[in-house]
């Protein structure tokens, strides 16, 4: 073992003291920075998905106003005063104060009933000084409310969450309240609503303003611009691509390069046997691109949350099932999606390596691997546009695992066990054609 | 007094494809000897020397180093091996000393006294600390002996050592090899087709030619071996012709050239002072002016070796 940290000190020597090697490190290294600094959106991004409606004209309820006008229901003169109150007060459309005031409009009053007086008055005077949890309490206690709006009303005042702000819990809250009223008047919830009604309910308990797990299936370059720290790491990933083309590199030329520069005589006159001597190669490879990764890594979660708009955002990986939260933490999921990107990292810098000890050329194995690197994926996406289902066995088509995790995979009904398969299978042939050759070899 | 053997070869094989480059080696080399391999170009030499160091793998034979099985024990049979095969590559970016650092990790040297032990011997103890692509051929050569010399090897092998160094230095190269085959009682394999250089560093030749395994010989057994073969001197006289009927020799062991001023004679090798005495007597005393006498060739290791090797191949081909 202490013989073998030798052999990949060596190796790390050999790779780190060239001249080449430092100019290609201080390149990936200032590259990374330079696109995670260029990626850094402008501006916060807006969580909510519509905008608020800002509509204040008059006629807002103009259609409401006719219709009392021609019915003539009792009361209908002062539901019709309580209207244009409404546009006295200036009031935004969806707001929680014309919601009050629509409240009274839209309640069925008999003749037999008394007009609410001091209720009203009581709105007025709430929307005055604009306490909305006095208003909530007194519709709670005194109103006819649907199951929505009493939720809404209830989790308000218990979270002491303002309505009508425009922070992520409005959007969510309105969301739950419509499920919520839909449920109550068809009885029933599909599937999917409850998903959704269980996820959303969980968000806004917990106060999880970014549900990571959205991203997932998404481009990543789309999650760098949610403006959080959590979602930008993770789109950030993506840099990966830096070490890999680095690594690359310096595995093309860790066993070719002691060819072509005729030092594989004297590094094999030592009484060390083959495989180890290519074993601590690939280690040393692969321990590199390891520490690359953790170190780009690091930068990258730096500038994510230096970046950061809203700190006080929390954030977190949500997934629903049979109405169930399963939640994992934002790190984790972070890490995951950059672990999963590796991946692609290994395998190729694996086939790199394995082309080189066979060819024993470097530059055959750069080519090969860019080639590997940048039109394995399309040729995938292809052989799947085309209905070409052979492709499912292809190496490319298997290295996208959260995509097949997540049950978007490009060929119908692949799975993780499938793809983990055909990746093991194929790391297996590369190894064992870079160590047959490498043994075999007569120097 | 029997000697450990330390190399010994035995009914080695080698071929690539249908080139036969090998057949049937075998030969033993014993502790405290500098052993010279020797042969013309394409004869096999260096192809023995990768396989003893592990670079080929050998189709067929034995080949065990101190008793080590070079298939059996590789790693302990290696370990006991100091190299250089061809020219000494090195990293030429790294210093000479961040190289003889390389192999000392390769071989758990953990001294780094060793090292200036070293690098001292062969004389590089001022350069060391400079980059490699700045060292001469002569240079990088001593680092590889010190490189083959690091984890003290019971057998050193060096594929013609002495390319590339010069004249002081293939002296004090030469005295370092018999130092260490004299007083340490190491085994020095080294090859290489400079005849004169071999003969006067080597206590035991092995000759190899077209492959084969020609035989293993003191150097004192092939200089006798030379005893009967001629030496060609060159007279130079006034009257070449007269001269030639002066000296006393048969027809066919002189010649003499078109301006009649030069005399070739074929002396025998075992009684050349003799003769050589008694020709200039002749000349002389006949009244034939001699202005020089120039061995043309002297009797040497360089005759019996192609003597020997031109019997076993055609016309000099490369095998």
């Amino acid at each position: 073992m202490h013989k073998f940290m030798a052999l990949m000190k060596n190796e790390y020597i050999k790779i780190l003291k060239k001249t080449s090697s430092k100019v290609f490190l201080v390149l990936m290294f200032l590259s990374v920075i330079f696109i995670a600094l260029q990626t850094l959106p402008s501006r916060p991004y807006d969580i909510s998905r519509a905008k608020k409606n800002t509509n204040t004209t008059v006629d807002r309820h103009i259609d409401l106003r006719h219709k009392l006008e021609d019915e003539k229901p009792p009361y209908y003169q002062e539901k019709i005063d309580l209207l244009k109150e409404i546009t006295l007060y200036n009031l935004y459309s969806g707001s929680w104060q014309e919601q009050a005031i629509l409240s009274i409009v839209n309640t069925d009053l008999s003749s037999e009933d008394e007009f609410p007086v001091e209720t009203v008055k009581k709105i007025k005077e709430y929307i005055t000084t604009d306490d909305w949890q006095g208003y909530f309490e007194l519709a709670l206690k005194e109103q006819k409310l649907s199951a929505g709006t009493k939720w809404k009303y209830k989790f308000c005042i218990e979270k002491n969450a303002a309505p009508d702000d425009s922070s992520w819990r409005a959007e969510l809250i309105n969301d739950v309240q419509k499920t919520l009223d839909s449920s109550e008047k068809n009885n029933d919830l599909s599937k999917v609503q409850k998903d959704e009604l269980a996820l959303w309910t969980y968000q806004l308990e917990n106060d999880i303003a970014i549900n990571l797990s959205d991203y997932h299936s998404d481009n990543f370059i789309v999650s760098l611009f949610r403006g959080n720290k959590w979602s930008m790491w993770m789109g950030y990933s993506f840099l990966i691509h830096a070490v890999t083309i680095l690594l690359i590199i310096f595995a093309s030329g860790s066993v070719a390069n002691e060819y072509s520069h005729g030092t594989i005589k004297f590094l094999l006159v030592n009484p060390v046997k083959r495989w180890k001597i290519l074993l601590s190669k690939y280690c040393t490879i692969i321990s590199m691109g390891i520490i690359l990764t953790a170190i780009v890594f690091i930068i990258c979660g730096i500038i994510a949350s230096i970046s950061d708009f809203d700190n006080s955002l929390k954030a977190a990986s949500l997934t629903v099932k049979d109405a169930q939260v399963h939640r994992s933490s934002a790190f984790f999921v972070v890490f995951k999606t950059w672990a999963l990107n590796s991946l692609t990292m290994l395998v190729v810098v694996t086939f790199t390596f394995s082309v080189s000890s066979f060819t024993r050329k470097s530059a055959a194995a750069i080519t090969l691997s860019l080639v590997f690197l940048l039109l394995g994926a399309t040729l995938s996406s292809f052989l799947s546009a085309t209905d070409s289902d052979w492709g499912r066995f292809l190496l490319f088509s298997n290295l996208d695992i959260q995509n097949i995790a997540d049950g978007n995979p490009l060929f119908y009904g692949q799975t993780v066990e499938f793809a983990v398969f055909v990746i093991i299978e194929h790391m297996a042939v590369f190894l064992i054609t870079a160590f047959d050759a490498f043994n075999k070899k007569d120097i | 007094m029997e000697k450990e053997v330390i190399l010994d070869i035995k009914y080695l094989d080698k071929s690539y494809g249908s080139t036969t480059v090998l057949k049937n080696i075998n030969m033993q080399c014993y502790a405290g000897e500098v052993f010279g391999f020797l042969g013309p170009n394409g004869a096999g030499k260096t192809t023995t020397i990768k396989i003893v160091a592990g670079l080929i793998k050998k189709d067929c034979g034995v080949v065990t180093v101190c008793g080590k099985d070079l298939k059996q024990d590789f790693e302990g049979a290696l370990s006991c091996i100091g190299a250089i095969v061809e020219n000494p590559e090195m990293y030429k970016y790294l210093s000479g000393l961040d190289n003889m650092k390389q192999y000392a990790r390769m071989r758990g040297i953990d001294d780094p006294r060793r090292l200036d032990e070293v690098i001292s011997m062969v004389g590089m103890s001022n350069r060391i600390k400079e980059k490699v692509s700045r060292y001469s051929l002569g240079m990088r050569q001593r680092l590889g002996v010190a490189q083959a010399l690091l984890h003290q090897p019971k057998l050193l092998i060096l594929d013609e050592p002495m390319n590339g160094l010069d004249p002081e230095g293939i002296y004090e190269l030469r005295m370092i090899l018999k130092r260490l085959a004299h007083e340490n009682g190491i085994c020095v394999v080294v090859s290489s087709h400079i005849m004169s250089e071999m003969e006067q560093l080597c206590d035991r030749v092995g000759i190899i030619s077209g492959g084969r395994m020609i035989g293993t010989y003191t150097v004192e057994e092939l200089i006798d071996q030379g005893k009967d073969t001629f030496c060609v001197y060159e007279f130079k006289v006034s009257d070449a012709g007269k001269a030639a009927q002066l000296c006393g020799l048969d027809e066919k062991h002189y010649d003499v050239n078109a301006e009649n001023d030069i005399l070739l004679c074929s002396i025998k090798s075992d009684t050349e002072a003799d003769t050589l005495a008694d020709i200039n007597r002749r000349i002389c005393a006949g009244g034939v002016k001699l202005y020089t006498v120039t061995p043309k060739s002297t009797k040497s290791l360089e005759d019996v070796f192609i003597s020997l090797t031109h019997d076993s191949q055609g016309g000099g081909q490369i095998a």
